[in-house]
Protein backbone atom coordinates (compact mmCIF):
# COMPACT_ATOMS: atom_id res chain seq x y z
CA UNK A 1 0.00 0.00 0.00
CA UNK A 2 1.42 3.38 -1.02
CA UNK A 3 2.04 6.35 1.24
CA UNK A 4 -0.76 8.20 -0.52
CA UNK A 5 -3.22 5.49 0.40
CA UNK A 6 -2.03 5.68 4.00
CA UNK A 7 -2.57 9.41 3.89
CA UNK A 8 -6.09 8.87 2.56
CA UNK A 9 -6.83 6.49 5.41
CA UNK A 10 -5.47 8.94 7.97
CA UNK A 11 -7.44 11.78 6.41
CA UNK A 12 -10.58 9.67 6.40
CA UNK A 13 -10.12 9.27 10.17
CA UNK A 14 -10.15 13.05 10.48
CA UNK A 15 -6.46 13.92 10.16
CA UNK A 16 -6.55 17.29 8.40
CA UNK A 17 -2.73 17.45 8.11
CA UNK A 18 -2.72 14.21 6.10
CA UNK A 19 -5.32 15.67 3.78
CA UNK A 20 -3.27 18.86 3.41
CA UNK A 21 -0.29 16.79 2.29
CA UNK A 22 -2.47 15.11 -0.35
CA UNK A 23 -3.78 18.46 -1.50
CA UNK A 24 -0.28 19.92 -1.83
CA UNK A 25 0.79 16.86 -3.78
CA UNK A 26 -2.06 16.94 -6.29
CA UNK A 27 -3.44 20.47 -6.47
CA UNK A 28 -1.20 21.48 -9.38
CA UNK A 29 -2.39 18.67 -11.64
CA UNK A 30 -6.00 19.06 -10.59
CA UNK A 31 -5.87 22.77 -11.30
CA UNK A 32 -4.26 22.12 -14.69
CA UNK A 33 -6.95 19.65 -15.67
CA UNK A 34 -9.62 22.02 -14.38
CA UNK A 35 -8.16 24.76 -16.53
CA UNK A 36 -8.02 22.49 -19.59
CA UNK A 37 -11.67 21.65 -19.10
CA UNK A 38 -12.97 25.09 -18.31
CA UNK A 39 -10.55 27.27 -20.23
CA UNK A 40 -10.83 29.85 -17.48
CA UNK A 41 -8.56 30.60 -14.55
CA UNK A 42 -11.46 31.58 -12.33
CA UNK A 43 -13.51 28.53 -13.19
CA UNK A 44 -10.45 26.32 -12.81
CA UNK A 45 -9.92 27.74 -9.33
CA UNK A 46 -13.54 27.11 -8.38
CA UNK A 47 -13.54 23.67 -9.94
CA UNK A 48 -10.28 22.62 -8.27
CA UNK A 49 -11.58 23.84 -4.91
CA UNK A 50 -14.79 21.88 -5.39
CA UNK A 51 -12.80 18.77 -6.35
CA UNK A 52 -10.86 18.76 -3.08
CA UNK A 53 -13.96 19.55 -1.04
CA UNK A 54 -15.82 16.67 -2.71
CA UNK A 55 -12.79 14.43 -2.11
CA UNK A 56 -12.69 15.50 1.55
CA UNK A 57 -16.35 14.64 1.98
CA UNK A 58 -15.95 11.22 0.32
CA UNK A 59 -12.59 10.11 1.70
CA UNK A 60 -14.26 7.11 3.28
CA UNK A 61 -15.55 5.95 -0.10
CA UNK A 62 -12.09 5.76 -1.71
CA UNK A 63 -11.47 2.02 -2.04
CA UNK A 64 -7.87 2.29 -3.20
CA UNK A 65 -8.49 0.43 -6.46
CA UNK A 66 -7.02 3.25 -8.50
CA UNK A 67 -4.29 5.82 -8.06
CA UNK A 68 -5.26 8.90 -6.12
CA UNK A 69 -4.48 11.07 -9.12
CA UNK A 70 -6.94 9.03 -11.20
CA UNK A 71 -9.55 9.32 -8.45
CA UNK A 72 -9.10 13.10 -8.34
CA UNK A 73 -9.23 13.31 -12.15
CA UNK A 74 -12.45 11.34 -12.10
CA UNK A 75 -13.95 13.73 -9.58
CA UNK A 76 -12.79 16.73 -11.60
CA UNK A 77 -14.25 15.52 -14.88
CA UNK A 78 -17.52 14.41 -13.33
CA UNK A 79 -18.08 17.68 -11.51
CA UNK A 80 -17.35 19.58 -14.70
CA UNK A 81 -19.72 17.43 -16.76
CA UNK A 82 -22.40 17.79 -14.08
CA UNK A 83 -21.95 21.56 -14.07
CA UNK A 84 -22.44 21.59 -17.84
CA UNK A 85 -25.39 19.27 -17.64
CA UNK A 86 -27.20 21.41 -15.09
CA UNK A 87 -29.89 23.47 -16.74
CA UNK A 88 -28.83 26.99 -17.47
CA UNK A 89 -25.31 26.49 -16.22
CA UNK A 90 -22.60 27.12 -18.72
CA UNK A 91 -19.03 26.99 -17.55
CA UNK A 92 -17.41 30.24 -18.48
CA UNK A 93 -14.54 30.03 -20.91
CA UNK A 94 -11.68 32.32 -21.76
CA UNK A 95 -13.64 34.09 -24.45
CA UNK A 96 -16.59 34.87 -22.19
CA UNK A 97 -16.81 38.16 -20.36
CA UNK A 98 -16.00 37.94 -16.68
CA UNK A 99 -18.89 36.94 -14.53
CA UNK A 100 -19.65 39.68 -12.05
CA UNK A 101 -21.46 37.24 -9.79
CA UNK A 102 -18.35 35.22 -9.09
CA UNK A 103 -17.01 35.56 -5.55
CA UNK A 104 -14.27 38.10 -5.13
CA UNK A 105 -11.83 35.51 -3.88
CA UNK A 106 -11.88 33.68 -7.21
CA UNK A 107 -9.99 36.52 -8.79
CA UNK A 108 -6.81 35.38 -7.02
CA UNK A 109 -5.60 33.20 -9.85
CA UNK A 110 -6.81 35.54 -12.58
CA UNK A 111 -4.70 38.39 -11.26
CA UNK A 112 -1.81 36.01 -10.84
CA UNK A 113 -2.14 34.63 -14.36
CA UNK A 114 -2.52 38.08 -15.87
CA UNK A 115 0.70 39.19 -14.23
CA UNK A 116 2.56 36.11 -15.36
CA UNK A 117 5.01 36.74 -18.23
CA UNK A 118 3.56 33.68 -19.99
CA UNK A 119 0.29 35.50 -20.51
CA UNK A 120 1.96 38.03 -22.73
CA UNK A 121 3.86 35.51 -24.94
CA UNK A 122 3.06 33.36 -27.94
CA UNK A 123 2.02 30.61 -25.50
CA UNK A 124 -0.94 32.64 -24.31
CA UNK A 125 -1.83 33.46 -27.92
CA UNK A 126 -2.01 29.78 -28.87
CA UNK A 127 -3.75 28.97 -25.59
CA UNK A 128 -6.52 31.39 -26.48
CA UNK A 129 -7.10 29.75 -29.86
CA UNK A 130 -6.94 26.22 -28.45
CA UNK A 131 -9.40 27.19 -25.74
CA UNK A 132 -11.80 28.60 -28.29
CA UNK A 133 -11.43 25.43 -30.35
CA UNK A 134 -12.11 23.34 -27.27
CA UNK A 135 -15.32 25.30 -26.76
CA UNK A 136 -16.59 23.72 -29.97
CA UNK A 137 -16.50 20.28 -28.34
CA UNK A 138 -19.18 18.68 -26.26
CA UNK A 139 -18.31 18.25 -22.55
CA UNK A 140 -17.58 14.58 -23.04
CA UNK A 141 -15.49 15.15 -26.16
CA UNK A 142 -13.57 17.88 -24.38
CA UNK A 143 -12.98 15.61 -21.40
CA UNK A 144 -11.69 12.80 -23.62
CA UNK A 145 -9.52 15.15 -25.67
CA UNK A 146 -8.06 16.84 -22.59
CA UNK A 147 -7.27 13.59 -20.83
CA UNK A 148 -5.73 12.14 -23.97
CA UNK A 149 -3.65 15.06 -25.24
CA UNK A 150 -2.95 17.18 -22.16
CA UNK A 151 -2.94 14.53 -19.44
CA UNK A 152 -1.57 11.85 -21.79
CA UNK A 153 -3.78 9.11 -20.39
CA UNK A 154 -4.39 5.77 -22.08
CA UNK A 155 -7.75 5.08 -23.67
CA UNK A 156 -8.60 2.52 -20.97
CA UNK A 157 -7.81 5.03 -18.21
CA UNK A 158 -10.01 7.63 -19.85
CA UNK A 159 -12.78 5.09 -20.09
CA UNK A 160 -12.45 4.38 -16.37
CA UNK A 161 -12.55 8.08 -15.49
CA UNK A 162 -15.67 8.68 -17.58
CA UNK A 163 -17.23 5.29 -16.90
CA UNK A 164 -17.52 4.53 -20.61
CA UNK A 165 -16.12 1.78 -22.83
CA UNK A 166 -12.86 2.06 -24.68
CA UNK A 167 -14.77 2.02 -27.94
CA UNK A 168 -16.83 4.99 -26.81
CA UNK A 169 -13.62 6.79 -25.83
CA UNK A 170 -12.25 6.22 -29.34
CA UNK A 171 -15.43 7.50 -30.90
CA UNK A 172 -15.45 10.68 -28.78
CA UNK A 173 -11.76 11.17 -29.40
CA UNK A 174 -12.12 10.81 -33.17
CA UNK A 175 -14.90 13.39 -33.27
CA UNK A 176 -12.99 15.71 -30.96
CA UNK A 177 -9.81 15.57 -33.05
CA UNK A 178 -11.79 16.13 -36.25
CA UNK A 179 -13.46 19.23 -34.82
CA UNK A 180 -10.26 20.55 -33.30
CA UNK A 181 -8.42 20.19 -36.59
CA UNK A 182 -11.15 22.12 -38.33
CA UNK A 183 -11.04 24.86 -35.69
CA UNK A 184 -7.24 25.08 -35.71
CA UNK A 185 -6.75 24.56 -39.45
CA UNK A 186 -5.52 28.11 -39.97
CA UNK A 187 -2.82 27.63 -37.32
CA UNK A 188 -1.74 24.35 -38.87
CA UNK A 189 -1.51 26.05 -42.28
CA UNK A 190 0.72 28.70 -40.84
CA UNK A 191 3.25 26.13 -39.66
CA UNK B 1 -9.05 7.55 -50.38
CA UNK B 2 -7.32 5.16 -48.03
CA UNK B 3 -9.84 3.45 -45.81
CA UNK B 4 -7.32 1.33 -43.97
CA UNK B 5 -7.25 1.06 -40.20
CA UNK B 6 -4.15 3.22 -39.97
CA UNK B 7 -5.92 6.41 -40.93
CA UNK B 8 -8.05 6.38 -37.81
CA UNK B 9 -5.16 5.09 -35.76
CA UNK B 10 -2.99 7.99 -36.86
CA UNK B 11 -5.46 10.40 -35.30
CA UNK B 12 -6.02 8.41 -32.17
CA UNK B 13 -2.39 7.76 -31.29
CA UNK B 14 -1.34 11.35 -31.36
CA UNK B 15 -1.14 11.45 -27.62
CA UNK B 16 0.74 8.91 -25.63
CA UNK B 17 1.81 6.09 -27.94
CA UNK B 18 -0.37 3.05 -28.19
CA UNK B 19 1.97 0.20 -29.04
CA UNK B 20 -0.73 -1.87 -30.71
CA UNK B 21 -1.64 0.97 -33.02
CA UNK B 22 1.89 2.13 -33.75
CA UNK B 23 3.19 -1.30 -34.75
CA UNK B 24 4.17 -1.37 -38.39
CA UNK B 25 2.92 2.20 -38.87
CA UNK B 26 6.23 3.40 -40.29
CA UNK B 27 6.23 0.53 -42.78
CA UNK B 28 2.65 1.35 -43.84
CA UNK B 29 3.37 5.05 -44.22
CA UNK B 30 6.15 4.28 -46.68
CA UNK B 31 3.70 2.49 -48.94
CA UNK B 32 0.59 4.69 -48.52
CA UNK B 33 0.72 8.31 -49.70
CA UNK B 34 -2.75 9.13 -48.31
CA UNK B 35 -1.84 7.99 -44.82
CA UNK B 36 1.46 9.84 -45.14
CA UNK B 37 -0.42 13.06 -45.88
CA UNK B 38 -2.75 12.35 -42.98
CA UNK B 39 0.21 11.70 -40.74
CA UNK B 40 1.75 15.01 -41.77
CA UNK B 41 -1.44 16.87 -40.87
CA UNK B 42 -1.56 15.00 -37.57
CA UNK B 43 2.00 16.06 -36.82
CA UNK B 44 1.06 19.67 -37.52
CA UNK B 45 -1.89 19.33 -35.20
CA UNK B 46 0.34 17.85 -32.51
CA UNK B 47 2.71 20.78 -32.88
CA UNK B 48 -0.13 23.25 -32.36
CA UNK B 49 -1.46 21.34 -29.35
CA UNK B 50 2.10 20.98 -28.08
CA UNK B 51 2.41 24.76 -27.97
CA UNK B 52 -0.59 24.93 -25.71
CA UNK B 53 0.45 25.96 -22.23
CA UNK B 54 -1.50 26.51 -19.04
CA UNK B 55 -1.24 29.57 -16.87
CA UNK B 56 0.83 28.92 -13.79
CA UNK B 57 -0.38 30.72 -10.70
CA UNK B 58 2.35 32.24 -8.55
CA UNK B 59 2.97 31.14 -4.93
CA UNK B 60 0.94 34.05 -3.54
CA UNK B 61 -2.07 32.96 -5.60
CA UNK B 62 -1.62 29.38 -4.37
CA UNK B 63 -1.46 30.70 -0.82
CA UNK B 64 -4.80 32.41 -1.27
CA UNK B 65 -6.17 29.22 -2.87
CA UNK B 66 -4.95 27.24 0.16
CA UNK B 67 -6.56 29.70 2.57
CA UNK B 68 -9.84 29.45 0.71
CA UNK B 69 -9.70 25.67 0.81
CA UNK B 70 -8.95 25.73 4.54
CA UNK B 71 -11.97 27.94 5.16
CA UNK B 72 -14.17 25.60 3.15
CA UNK B 73 -12.78 22.53 4.93
CA UNK B 74 -13.44 24.23 8.29
CA UNK B 75 -17.01 24.82 7.16
CA UNK B 76 -17.39 21.13 6.26
CA UNK B 77 -15.98 20.08 9.65
CA UNK B 78 -18.37 22.44 11.44
CA UNK B 79 -21.24 21.09 9.35
CA UNK B 80 -20.27 17.53 10.31
CA UNK B 81 -20.11 18.42 14.00
CA UNK B 82 -23.49 20.17 13.78
CA UNK B 83 -24.97 17.20 11.94
CA UNK B 84 -23.58 14.78 14.53
CA UNK B 85 -24.91 16.99 17.32
CA UNK B 86 -28.24 17.27 15.54
CA UNK B 87 -28.40 13.51 15.14
CA UNK B 88 -27.61 13.09 18.85
CA UNK B 89 -30.36 15.55 19.80
CA UNK B 90 -32.72 13.91 17.34
CA UNK B 91 -32.08 10.49 18.89
CA UNK B 92 -32.63 11.83 22.38
CA UNK B 93 -35.80 13.62 21.38
CA UNK B 94 -37.07 10.31 19.93
CA UNK B 95 -36.17 8.48 23.14
CA UNK B 96 -37.81 11.14 25.28
CA UNK B 97 -40.87 10.98 23.06
CA UNK B 98 -41.09 7.21 23.49
CA UNK B 99 -40.64 7.49 27.28
CA UNK B 100 -43.28 10.23 27.51
CA UNK B 101 -45.69 8.18 25.41
CA UNK B 102 -45.08 5.10 27.56
CA UNK B 103 -45.66 7.11 30.75
CA UNK B 104 -48.81 8.64 29.28
CA UNK B 105 -50.15 5.22 28.25
CA UNK B 106 -49.33 3.86 31.73
CA UNK B 107 -51.16 6.70 33.47
CA UNK B 108 -54.05 6.41 31.05
CA UNK B 109 -54.24 2.70 31.85
CA UNK B 110 -54.42 3.43 35.58
CA UNK B 111 -57.08 6.09 35.06
CA UNK B 112 -59.13 3.82 32.80
CA UNK B 113 -58.82 0.98 35.28
CA UNK B 114 -60.09 3.18 38.08
CA UNK B 115 -62.98 4.39 35.98
CA UNK B 116 -64.02 1.08 34.47
CA UNK B 117 -63.20 -1.50 37.16
CA UNK B 118 -65.12 -1.48 40.49
CA UNK B 119 -63.14 -0.73 43.67
CA UNK B 120 -61.89 -3.83 45.43
CA UNK B 121 -63.25 -2.91 48.83
CA UNK B 122 -64.25 -6.32 50.06
CA UNK B 123 -63.49 -9.92 49.34
CA UNK B 124 -67.12 -10.56 48.59
CA UNK B 125 -67.18 -7.81 46.02
CA UNK B 126 -64.21 -9.26 44.24
CA UNK B 127 -65.76 -12.69 44.44
CA UNK B 128 -68.85 -11.38 42.74
CA UNK B 129 -66.91 -9.52 40.09
CA UNK B 130 -65.09 -12.45 38.53
CA UNK B 131 -66.20 -16.06 38.15
CA UNK B 132 -62.70 -17.38 38.78
CA UNK B 133 -62.38 -15.47 42.06
CA UNK B 134 -65.90 -16.51 42.98
CA UNK B 135 -64.97 -20.16 42.47
CA UNK B 136 -61.77 -19.82 44.46
CA UNK B 137 -63.49 -18.13 47.36
CA UNK B 138 -66.48 -20.46 47.62
CA UNK B 139 -64.56 -23.00 49.73
CA UNK B 140 -63.33 -20.32 52.09
CA UNK B 141 -66.82 -18.76 52.37
CA UNK B 142 -68.57 -22.08 53.05
CA UNK B 143 -66.11 -22.93 55.84
CA UNK B 144 -66.53 -19.48 57.33
CA UNK B 145 -70.28 -19.87 57.05
CA UNK B 146 -70.43 -23.18 58.90
CA UNK B 147 -67.94 -21.91 61.52
CA UNK B 148 -70.17 -18.93 62.22
CA UNK B 149 -73.22 -21.24 62.25
CA UNK B 150 -71.42 -23.62 64.60
CA UNK B 151 -70.66 -20.79 67.05
CA UNK B 152 -74.27 -19.68 66.93
CA UNK B 153 -75.59 -23.22 67.45
CA UNK B 154 -73.14 -23.83 70.28
CA UNK B 155 -74.41 -20.63 71.86
CA UNK B 156 -78.00 -21.80 71.49
CA UNK B 157 -77.43 -25.39 72.63
CA UNK B 158 -75.46 -24.37 75.69
CA UNK B 159 -78.07 -21.93 76.81
CA UNK B 160 -80.17 -23.07 79.68
CA UNK B 161 -83.86 -22.79 78.64
CA UNK B 162 -84.76 -22.38 82.30
CA UNK B 163 -83.08 -18.94 82.40
CA UNK B 164 -85.41 -17.51 79.74
CA UNK B 165 -88.79 -16.78 81.02
CA UNK B 166 -90.19 -14.02 78.86
CA UNK B 167 -87.81 -11.22 79.89
CA UNK B 168 -85.96 -9.50 77.08
CA UNK B 169 -82.40 -10.67 76.65
CA UNK B 170 -79.61 -9.03 74.73
CA UNK B 171 -78.01 -12.40 73.91
CA UNK B 172 -81.20 -13.50 72.26
CA UNK B 173 -81.29 -10.42 70.05
CA UNK B 174 -77.69 -10.94 69.01
CA UNK B 175 -78.41 -14.61 68.14
CA UNK B 176 -81.40 -13.60 66.06
CA UNK B 177 -79.39 -10.95 64.22
CA UNK B 178 -76.57 -13.39 63.40
CA UNK B 179 -79.11 -16.02 62.32
CA UNK B 180 -80.71 -13.50 59.92
CA UNK B 181 -77.35 -12.55 58.47
CA UNK B 182 -76.50 -16.20 57.89
CA UNK B 183 -79.89 -16.78 56.32
CA UNK B 184 -79.28 -13.90 53.93
CA UNK B 185 -75.99 -15.44 52.82
CA UNK B 186 -77.34 -18.96 52.51
CA UNK B 187 -78.97 -18.77 49.01
CA UNK B 188 -75.81 -17.38 47.35
CA UNK B 189 -73.60 -19.91 49.05
CA UNK B 190 -75.91 -22.78 48.12
CA UNK B 191 -75.87 -21.64 44.51
CA UNK B 192 -72.08 -21.67 44.42
CA UNK B 193 -71.93 -25.04 46.16
CA UNK B 194 -74.35 -26.45 43.61
CA UNK B 195 -72.15 -25.13 40.82
CA UNK B 196 -69.16 -26.87 42.40
CA UNK B 197 -71.20 -30.01 42.96
CA UNK B 198 -70.45 -30.03 46.70
CA UNK B 199 -73.69 -31.69 47.56
CA UNK B 200 -72.80 -32.77 51.10
CA UNK B 201 -71.98 -29.23 52.09
CA UNK B 202 -75.07 -28.07 50.21
CA UNK B 203 -77.23 -30.41 52.31
CA UNK B 204 -75.57 -29.25 55.51
CA UNK B 205 -76.18 -25.58 54.68
CA UNK B 206 -79.83 -26.42 53.84
CA UNK B 207 -80.37 -28.06 57.21
CA UNK B 208 -78.57 -25.21 58.96
CA UNK B 209 -81.00 -22.88 57.21
CA UNK B 210 -83.94 -24.58 59.02
CA UNK B 211 -82.28 -24.24 62.43
CA UNK B 212 -81.33 -20.63 61.62
CA UNK B 213 -84.92 -19.89 60.65
CA UNK B 214 -86.02 -21.21 63.98
CA UNK B 215 -83.46 -19.07 65.82
CA UNK B 216 -84.36 -15.97 63.75
CA UNK B 217 -88.00 -16.54 64.70
CA UNK B 218 -87.38 -16.56 68.46
CA UNK B 219 -89.85 -14.41 70.33
CA UNK B 220 -89.70 -13.27 73.91
CA UNK B 221 -92.78 -15.07 75.04
CA UNK B 222 -91.96 -18.64 73.96
CA UNK B 223 -88.23 -18.54 74.25
CA UNK B 224 -87.89 -21.58 76.45
CA UNK B 225 -89.88 -23.87 74.13
CA UNK B 226 -88.19 -22.53 71.08
CA UNK B 227 -84.74 -23.09 72.60
CA UNK B 228 -85.64 -26.65 73.44
CA UNK B 229 -86.96 -27.22 69.95
CA UNK B 230 -83.75 -25.94 68.35
CA UNK B 231 -81.57 -27.96 70.72
CA UNK B 232 -83.54 -31.07 69.89
CA UNK B 233 -83.27 -30.40 66.16
CA UNK B 234 -79.50 -29.88 66.34
CA UNK B 235 -79.05 -33.05 68.22
CA UNK B 236 -81.41 -35.01 66.05
CA UNK B 237 -79.66 -33.98 62.84
CA UNK B 238 -76.19 -34.34 64.40
CA UNK B 239 -75.41 -30.88 63.04
CA UNK B 240 -72.43 -30.18 65.27
CA UNK B 241 -70.87 -33.51 64.39
CA UNK B 242 -71.34 -32.87 60.69
CA UNK B 243 -69.91 -29.41 61.00
CA UNK B 244 -66.85 -30.82 62.77
CA UNK B 245 -66.54 -33.46 60.09
CA UNK B 246 -66.60 -30.83 57.31
CA UNK B 247 -63.93 -28.87 59.13
CA UNK B 248 -61.83 -31.99 59.43
CA UNK B 249 -62.18 -32.70 55.71
CA UNK B 250 -61.25 -29.13 54.85
CA UNK B 251 -58.15 -29.25 57.04
CA UNK B 252 -57.15 -32.62 55.64
CA UNK B 253 -57.54 -31.39 52.05
CA UNK B 254 -54.95 -28.73 52.78
CA UNK B 255 -52.58 -31.16 54.49
CA UNK B 256 -53.03 -34.52 52.68
CA UNK B 257 -55.11 -34.91 49.50
CA UNK B 258 -55.11 -38.73 49.83
CA UNK B 259 -56.60 -38.62 53.32
CA UNK B 260 -59.11 -36.04 52.11
CA UNK B 261 -60.30 -38.48 49.45
CA UNK B 262 -60.73 -41.09 52.15
CA UNK B 263 -62.73 -38.65 54.31
CA UNK B 264 -64.87 -37.66 51.33
CA UNK B 265 -65.66 -41.30 50.83
CA UNK B 266 -67.10 -41.56 54.33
Amino acid sequence: MSDSHDLIRMAARGDRRAFRILVDEHKGRVFALAYDLTGSVDDAEDLSQEVFLRAYRSLGQFRGDSAIATWLHTITVRIWIDMNRSAGVRVRNSSDPLDENMPQESSAFRASAADHPETRTEGSFIRGYVNRALDALSPRERSVFTLRFFEEQKLAEIGAVLSISEGAVKSHLFNAVRKMRQELAFLMEAL
Amino acid sequence: MCACRYRRSIMLCLGRGDEKLENNLEEHLASCPECTAEHKRAEQFRTVIGDYTRPEPDPAAWKRWDERLERNLDAIDRERVDKRRGRFHHLWSIRLGILSSAAAIFLLGIATGRLVLPPADTVEHVAESTPVMQFALTGTNSRAYIDRSKLLILGVTQTDPARYGGAANSNLDRMKRIARELLDEAPGLKERLADRQEYRMYALVSELEIILLQIAAFDEENTREQLELVQAGVEHKSLLFRINLENLVAETQTADPYLADTCNGL
